[in-house]
């Protein structure tokens, strides 16, 4: 048995001019070095990796200017506290399907509305008129990177910024929203954090008044209506009176029947003393005389009462009709009146509870220590991803390049 | 050209240490060689066939291809079992970018498979197994053919067939036989080696060699 | 940079290193190609059938659930959100999420013999798979969206949001996928750890409930788990506001990419060791 060495020595062993010089039987083949042949796996990960990652390092390190934030929480709650909202919620206020799932909290939706107008086009344009926030965002300190980019943006670039620099985040749990303000100078932050605070509690006020407006309108309008009512019943009933010149007819023609009936009594009376006084008493005697002259007279007096009451009955009956129809008129006005009223008053506390209005749990504060730029965090996350990219698309083009082998 | 430097290979047998394949080997198989390797059953000859083959990786040292290689022939090796003998032909050639079906064809003309083209190679004989394997290969033009154990080459006309090739369209080509029948080596090969407890020792004459095999 | 570091080879011919890595990526995705091909026929047979069934599949599996799952009314009910619509836009993800990880460590047995095939490395093996079933599951969601588009008169809120949460999910159990495949390829115990794994992780997972129903603190819990975040993203581009979601992309992107890079680099230290 004979070991030979594996190859035929008379034959030259690498033909290929680029082969490297195998050592055979012991002693390791030199490694070929991979700057040889372009740049090695360190060369690449230098260049996609570390380059990236020093030049961001080396932005917030040498040249990124400090932001200040000023942070406010708030509260957006109703006058009534939980338990009347929630019943206003189920009477029928328009609760959206989260508020159903999640249980009605109080100012829940005002909350959204705030955390969604802050940031909303109005918003800025709303503040830019209070603030100029170009010259707050565009501070000579600031730098190129991280200032606003526009000398005079469009309204809806500054608001692009505008929310990068302003954030608001809602609490879905206590409902506490937080506002977050950062600028370049710490006054900056603390003025525009006050300013949009300032500005959203106005919001909200606007949100109360209307919604009072609202819930007020109809019963006022129904109040106007009922009183309108009135005054025309009782125009009605005055200028009836000026027109009939009685006060009240019905009153009248009772006192009329009154009257007869009395002088009737006192008829009856009168001839029971004259046939009384017959009896024992001549007839030339002066007080039959008398009596029989009372008589006449109360039966003349009858007949004129009867006359005026009779003459006029038709009369008298049509205006008592009349009478009593604007009467009755007058008082369904006052009563409609009277409910309209009640209910306005029912209104206006019931719009006093759904009253909205900002609670300040925590004022913006003034910076006093720049918390941003992050820089070490931004630029290990910057490492990290980079990294993990470079791995995957390393492993991916060292995979591919094997199936070119 | 392949080569082979410094390779070793073995294989952790749990409770029982290493078993090596190959040790510190060096070698090259150039375009062109008709090598036979010779190795008692469980010597590692298929193991060794798939270094070659880029199959499987060595434990240490390198393998170098600078020429095409082809997988290593043995039954139901790179085909799939479920698919018809065509549905190989065609992955195959998909894979290696060749023309699909005019491959399928050529496959077809060589291996005289006839219906059993079109049936999954489950059902393929070992002899009709061989062929498809080496039709696919033929036909992919590799400058080096791995064949693990040529019992399964197949007929007598079939052998002489391939063999008929070898000799004249793929002259120029490299084959590597293992096998631990001598006679298969005696029949395609010009030289030899022995692989045997993970030293692969080359003979530069077959006879040598395949005495040398039969006295271990 | 071919210098694999684990005994590779490398060729004679060493092209230029940009030209190369393009000509090796366009025969990765031939080989990818090829694959696909190859993984539909054996997995449906060759007629058209069995192609149909690689969509029937989790439609059917996910239309079951969703059946059974309104039936029963179970679950909390969101007002303008059916149940139904619900399960199906919830569980067909989850579905492909749990098919891509429970098959990975399969895949790669039952395809070592296309190793042979040096022009066939695992990685193609692996993403032929998962293109398959991703191509599947968009194809089954976009019918969703338009059966429910159509006949539930619900179009979906917002599609780019649908479709990168489902891209975004698929990447996720890419991810994970090539880590079980690479773990279970060398360890048998972690291989048969992974099926249990799955199935406990499915409470976790975010797919059986709307986060918005959970208590907060359970749900803040959840949030850890990017899977949670992507379902959460899934479900908000196809109901929207209808219901409210929590997630982060910056968060699921992280993992995603981490989960991508430790599979990658699992499945290749991994490949030196397999045995035939």
């Amino acid at each position: 048995m004979k070991l030979s060495p594996p190859t035929r020595p008379s034959e030259p062993l690498a033909s290929a001019g680029a082969a490297p010089p195998l050592v055979l039987q012991g002693g390791k083949p030199a490694r070929r070095a991979a700057a040889g042949r372009g740049m090695g796996v360190r060369h690449w990960f230098a260049l996609l990796v570390l380059l990236p990652t020093l030049i961001v390092g080396a932005y917030y390190v040498f040249y990124a200017a400090n932001i200040y934030e000023s942070e406010a929480r708030f509260l957006v709650r109703n006058r009534g506290g939980g338990g009347g909202s929630a019943v206003d919620a189920l009477a029928g206020r328009a609760g959206g399907i989260a508020s159903a799932i999640s249980g009605a909290r109080s100012g829940m939706e005002e909350s959204r509305a705030v955390a969604a107008w802050i940031g909303s086009y109005a918003a800025v344009n709303t503040i830019r008129g209070d603030i100029d926030l170009v010259e707050m965002w565009r501070r000579p300190e600031a730098d190129v990177v991280s200032e606003l980019w526009w000398e005079t943006p469009q309204l809806e670039w500054l608001a692009w910024y505008f929310r990068r620099r302003v954030i608001v985040t809602l609490d879905p749990e206590t409902g506490v929203m937080q506002l977050r303000v950062h600028a370049f100078r710490p006054a900056d932050a603390h003025r525009l954090a006050e300013e949009v605070l300032r500005r959203s509690e106005e919001l909200v006020n606007t949100f109360t008044a209307r919604s009072i407006a609202d819930t007020l309108r109809a019963a006022q309008a129904d109040v106007d209506k009922a009183e309108r009512r009135v005054l025309a019943a009782r125009e009605a009933l005055i200028g009836f009176r000026e027109r009939e010149q009685a006060f009240d007819p019905a009153s009248t023609a009772t006192g009329a029947v009154t009257t007869i009936t009395q002088l009737q009594g006192a008829l009856a009376q009168a001839r029971t003393e004259y046939e009384e006084r017959r009896r024992f008493m001549r007839p030339d005697n002066p007080q039959l005389q008398v009596l029989q002259n009372r008589v006449a007279a109360l039966q003349q007096q009858i007949a004129t009462e009867r006359a005026r009451v009779t003459r006029g009955e038709e009369a008298l009956t049509q205006q008592v009709a009349a009478f009593e129809r604007l009467e009755l008129e007058r008082m369904m006005a006052d009563r409609e009146l009277a409910s309209a009223v009640g209910s306005l008053e029912a209104a206006r506390s019931d719009a006093l509870r759904q009253q909205v209005f900002v609670m300040r749990v925590s004022e913006p504060q003034m910076p006093e220590y720049p918390l941003y730029p992050r820089a070490t965090f931004n630029t290990l996350t910057v490492f990290v991803s980079l990294s993990v990219l470079f791995g995957i698309g390393w492993l991916l083009v060292v995979s591919a390049r094997e199936h070119a082998s | 050209m392949i080569l082979l430097e410094d390779v070793s290979k073995f294989y952790e047998v749990r409770g029982r240490g290493k078993r090596w394949i190959l040790r510190d080997t060096t070698a090259v198989i150039r375009p062109g060689d008709r090598l036979g390797i010779l190795g008692r059953n469980g010597s590692g000859k298929s193991t060794l066939m798939r270094l070659l083959g880029g199959v499987e990786y060595p434990t240490r040292g390198r393998i170098e291809r600078r020429m095409s290689v082809s997988w290593p022939l043995a039954h139901g090796i790179g085909v799939h079992s479920s698919l018809s003998g065509a549905d190989n032909a065609r992955f195959v050639a998909r894979i290696y970018e060749k023309p699909v079906e005019e491959l399928v064809q050529a496959v077809d003309d060589f291996a005289e498979l006839g219906d059993y083209m079109y049936m999954p190679v489950s059902t393929y004989s070992a002899g009709m197994m061989s062929r498809l394997l080496l039709g696919l290969s033929l036909a992919m033009d590799f400058d080096c053919y791995l064949i693990d154990e040529a019992t399964s080459v197949g007929d007598q006309r079939f052998m002489e067939r391939t063999q008929h090739i070898l000799e004249t369209r793929l002259r120029s080509r490299a084959l590597v036989m293992v096998s631990h029948q001598p006679w298969h080596v005696r029949t395609f090969c010009e030289t030899a080696a022995i692989l045997h407890e993970g030293r692969l020792t080359f003979f530069e004459e077959l006879d040598e060699a395949i005495a040398t095999y039969e006295a271990l | 940079m071919s210098e694999t570091g684990w005994g590779g080879y490398r060729t004679a011919g060493d092209g230029g290193g940009l030209g190369r890595t393009l000509e090796g990526f366009r025969r990765q995705a031939t080989v990818v190609h090829a694959l696909l091909l190859r993984e539909m026929q054996t997995r449906f047979g060759r007629n058209q059938l069995g192609f149909l069934w690689l969509f029937l599949e989790p439609l059917m599996l996910a239309g079951a659930i969703a059946t059974l799952k309104s039936s029963f009314e179970f679950g909390h009910s969101i007002p303008g959100v059916s149940m139904f619509v619900f399960a199906l836009v919830s569980y067909l993800p989850y579905f492909t999420f749990r098919a891509i990880i429970s098959r990975a460590p399969g895949t790669l047995r039952a395809n070592m013999t296309l190793l042979y095939h040096s022009r066939v490395k695992m990685l193609d093996v692996v993403l032929a798979r998962h293109l398959l079933e991703m191509a599947a599951v968009v194809t089954v969601m976009a019918m969703i969206v338009v059966g429910v588009a159509i006949w539930g008169d619900q179009p979906p809120a917002d599609i780019p949001t649908l479709l990168i949460g489902i891209v975004l999910l698929f990447l996720l159990a890419q991810g994970l996928g090539l880590m079980a495949a690479a773990v279970s390829a060398v360890s048998e115990i972690a291989e048969r750890l992974i099926h249990p794994l799955i199935y406990l992780s499915l409470p976790l997972s975010g797919a059986l409930v709307p986060l918005h129903v959970l208590d907060p603190m359970i749900r803040d819990l959840m949030l850890w788990n990017p899977q949670a975040n992507i379902h959460e993203m899934v479900r908000d581009g196809f109901f929207g506001d209808l219901l409210p979601s929590y997630y982060s992309v910056g968060y699921v992107l992280f993992w995603v990419g981490l989960f991508n890079l430790l599979g990658l680099a699992a499945l290749r230290a991994v490949r030196p060791k397999l045995e035939f």
